[in-house]
């Protein structure tokens, strides 16, 4: 199997913290991929420089066998990696459709020129974008949503709207940074069939989680961080019984 | 002669840029607090040459008092700023850029209202810290004595400042609200009244600079309009909009810099160069290259 | 019912918008007006700089004055004709927009706006300083007006045609807003960060609403020359940046309409303090400052928004959605 995304000795400083030290990760083409650890193990800054957000300190990282690690953010996103946020990140004054419709951007042809003059091609493009942002939307079960704003949708639709909008971008890996955080035992179980939807598409996923049970339920291989490094990796069966796991998350919970 | 030009405008740039580095301190406080910025700041330093003018001049009263009296007015409009613009803004939902018009819409409102009350003309601020033509020899450098004052002043400020600021429970409550104002008023400490204390201070800080530049501006309109609002921005800008240290700092180098350029270049691209370092300063280091109040990441 | 009332309220509002130089034979009135179109020109830019993809300029005026004085220069020094001096303001303007795009890159908010002050300041200063090009504080003068058949243009007719150039920019912003890019500057101004993991460059489009918005006060600043006929500082320092500003945020920054509301309210209201507070001529800018200030405070949306929001009540429309035009009838589905 080919791996899609591998990152090589990867490692960022903040001043003289070190967030992540020497990350050696792959992930798997068609696979659903855990990164899991405590609070503040590194979790997100290693998501955030595999999207482009932070620049790595040094170590590579390889998207479909390319050195993606000094590529600004927008261009890592219109390769194929989309990604969502701890802390949900839409956009506050577009709707809900409109929000998907964003990351169809990249698929629009028409040139300022075109718009300006408002030509056919414009309003077909617009109209088969818009199709198609309809359609994601209803791949997380909100096509009856599309018109309202972000702010009046209750919280696990917001989460769900999130995922619509990265997977708007037909990304060839989607990276979820904790979708489960937060939500109520409902909320848990519609995000775990978004989940179920999305492993049924083949779509290849980086997966930040918190909580074990989600990650039980969701992944393949496991990766676990703590103080900013790998210290295991696995099947999930193989990670529960890993000692070094037991003790971070102890010592976490102990805290 | 060559050194002594040197020297003479050391001297001079010092001075004013010290001044600078005040009207910075005002956009500094009301920052750290609220994070927002006040365009018609430079405005106080105008309104107190102003209120100095008319209690010293045309009411007669003593230096002192006049003195006292117009910083304490100042400081009163730095309140009703709070009430009267920042908090209704807030209330029905305006937010930053509802701020950046409103301030300045002040800035052009309190010009206006010196200019039908004192007309354009500029007045000649009266000889309190001596004669405009007295001067201090050293050696071959002549030095006005204002100069003096002003420098005594802003060394004094500076040390009161200090303390308040790093001595005294003031400046703690200070730092923790700019930090975090929900954690701040967690642990007790009462935002609204730092707020009222962060305006009340910038203003007063600012109309001081306002009556020490008077002897070289006079008392106008200059005082209360761009080209000095925006040397006092650079000179925050310069200490990250937080360290006050570094504003003074950076207001000395300004002072520095535009008399040098006087020197060399020539004075009417004076003000074009001080600009052009504030923007050079912006783009290149925008967390200010005075400032030392937070690590870098 | 209701649809005719909106026929009747909007029927009426263009008809006195094209009447206006046969109604009025007042050529002040006229002047007046022609400025109000200039400035809304200026301020539909702004709009789409500040209000769409979320950049503040406190130096707009700068963009004017390269307009104005590039177009002066073209027509008398070098001779050429007035539409190429026209076109070489808009695009100087535009290329000047996208240099003053690139500190937005790393700056927000306050930083960005100081950055633009000190821009519209080194311009006033060069033209100020640079007696050789721009006649310094004496300023230009003999700039050719527009002509039709050799005789120059009156105020009705460059009433009509600002009316036009203001319905084209109309459109454009309208096409523009409710298009991808559109989507793209309000993504931007929401949450760049996110934007950029939509594969949106916030680069490009903050330079994109950069350029545009210089372009269109070049534009201003070229018609403002001609029509004028000399130029001199005055008009470009920052207070005049300050103003354009406040028509945005006082018409409303976040509809097209803003553009329009704010540059004819804040054109007429000075003048028509002036002429009714007679005797301290100071007396109308303090006036004026007052009721903007009281605007900016309670109706953080602008004049616009709320107008179009009685309007709508009025004919109990519900307000749509920001980049889809389709979205009002499908809302009602």
């Amino acid at each position: 199997m080919a791996n899609i995304l591998e990152t090589k000795a990867l490692t960022k400083r903040f001043g003289g913290i070190v967030a992540n030290r020497g990350i050696n990760l792959a992930i798997e083409q068609g696979k659903t991929t855990g990164l899991i650890g405590p609070n503040g193990s590194g979790k997100s800054t290693f998501i955030n420089q595999i999207s482009g957000m932070f620049p790595p300190t040094s170590g590579s990282i390889l998207f479909e066998g390319e050195e993606i690690s000094r590529k600004p953010a927008c261009e890592i996103a219109s390769m194929g990696i989309a990604r969502t946020f701890q802390r949900i990140q839409l956009f506050g004054h577009l709707n809900v459709v409109e929000n998907v419709l964003v990351s169809r951007c990249k698929f629009m042809r028409a040139s300022a020129l075109d718009i300006a003059l408002g030509t056919a091609r414009v309003r077909h493009e617009e109209k088969a974008q818009f199709d198609k942002a309809m359609e994601f939307l209803g791949i997380v079960g909100l096509d009856g949503d599309a018109w309202k704003l972000p702010s009046n949708l209750p919280y696990g639709k917001r989460r769900a709207l999130e995922i619509a909008r990265a997977l708007a971008l037909e990304p060839l890996l989607l990276l979820l940074d904790e979708p489960a955080a937060g939500m109520t035992k409902e909320e848990f179980v519609e995000i775990l069939r978004i989940m179920e939807i999305l492993k049924e598409r083949k779509i290849t996923m980086l997966l930040v989680e918190h909580t074990m049970e989600f990650i039980r339920k969701a992944v393949d291989r496991v990766y676990v961080l703590n103080f900013g490094e790998v210290i295991a990796q696995g099947s999930f069966e193989e990670i529960e019984r890993n000692k070094a796991v037991i003790s971070a998350y102890l010592g976490d919970e102990n805290e | 002669m060559v050194l002594s030009d040197l020297l003479q405008n050391i001297i001079g740039g010092v001075t004013v840029g010290a001044t600078y580095g005040l009207i910075g301190l005002g956009v500094v406080f009301l920052w750290q607090s609220i994070e927002r910025i006040n365009f018609a700041n430079i405005s106080s330093a105008m309104l107190a040459a102003y209120l100095f003018y008319t209690f010293y001049t045309q009411l007669h009263l003593g230096f002192l008092v006049a003195f006292v009296v117009s910083i304490a007015i100042i400081a009163a409009y730095g309140l009703a700023l709070r009430h009267l613009v920042l908090e209704p803004i807030n209330r029905h939902g305006g937010d930053k850029l509802e701020f950046v018009v409103a301030t300045l819409m002040l800035c052009t409102f309190w010009l206006s209202v010196v200019k039908v009350l004192y007309g354009g003309i500029a007045k000649p601020f009266p000889p309190v810290f001596g004669e405009a033509t007295s001067f201090v020899q050293i050696g071959s450098i002549s030095i006005p004595s204002v100069y003096f004052w002003i420098f005594f002043v802003v060394l004094v400020l500076v040390l009161v400042l200090y303390v308040l600021l790093q001595r005294t429970m003031i400046g703690k409550m200070f730092r923790a609200t700019a930090q975090n104002k929900e954690m701040a008023s967690l642990v007790g400490i009462n935002v609204g009244m730092t707020t009222s204390l962060a305006f009340m201070l910038s203003t007063s800080i600012v109309g001081i600079a306002g009556i020490l530049l008077a002897p070289i501006y006079f008392v106008s309109l200059d005082l209360g309009g761009g080209p000095i609002g925006v040397k006092g921005f650079a000179a925050a800008v310069m200490g990250g909009l937080i360290d006050p240290l570094g504003t003074i700092l950076g207001g000395l180098s300004i002072g520095l810099i535009e008399n040098f350029s006087t020197l060399f270049i020539s004075s009417a691209y004076k003000d074009v160069i001080s600009f052009v370092v504030l923007v050079v300063v912006l783009v290149w280091k925008p967390r200010g290259i005075f400032n030392w109040t937070t690590k870098g990441d | 019912m209701r649809r005719n009332l909106k026929r009747i309220v909007y029927g009426a509002f263009f008809a006195l918008v094209l009447l206006l130089p046969l109604l009025s034979r007042n050529e002040y009135v006229l002047f007046v007006m022609n400025k109000a179109l200039l400035n809304i020109i200026v301020v539909s830019g702004l709009v789409f700089l500040t209000g769409f993809a979320g950049q503040i300029s406190l130096g707009q005026v700068g963009f004017v004055a390269i307009g104005a004085y590039t177009s002066a220069l073209v027509t008398t020094r070098l001779g050429m004709p007035i539409p190429i001096g026209i076109v070489a303001a808009i695009a100087l303007s535009a290329i000047v927009g996208l240099l003053v795009a690139i500190p937005s890159f790393k700056l927000k908010a306050f930083f960005l706006s100081l950055v633009t002050i000190a821009f519209g300041q080194i311009i006033y200063l060069l033209i100020v300083n640079l007696t050789a090009v721009t006649g310094g504080s004496q300023g230009l003068f003999n700039i050719p007006p527009m002509k039709l058949g050799g005789t120059p243009f009156t105020n009705t007719l460059y009433y009509y045609l600002f009316l036009v150039l203001i319905a084209l920019v109309g459109v454009l912003m309208y096409r523009l807003k409710y298009s991808y890019i559109g989507r793209q500057m309000f993504a931007v101004n929401d949450d760049d960060v996110a934007a950029e993991a939509c594969a949106i460059n916030s680069k490009k489009t903050k330079v994109f609403a950069f350029a545009l918005s210089a372009g269109l006060a070049g534009l201003s600043g070229a018609l403002t020359a001609h029509m004028v006929g000399f130029l001199t500082p005055d008009p470009f320092t920052f207070f005049d940046s300050a103003n354009f500003v406040a028509m945005a945020v006082v018409g409303g920054l976040r509809q097209l309409s803003g553009g329009i509301v704010g540059g004819l309210v804040l054109t007429w209201l000075p003048e028509l303090l002036r002429l009714n507070i007679s005797g301290f001529e100071n007396y109308y800018l303090l006036v004026n400052s007052v009721i903007v200030m009281l605007v900016i405070v309670f109706l953080p949306s602008g004049l616009g928004a709320s107008l179009f929001k009685g309007l709508s009540r009025l004919w109990r429309e519900k307000q749509g959605a920001v980049t889809l035009r389709n979205s009002r009838s499908k809302e009602g589905e």
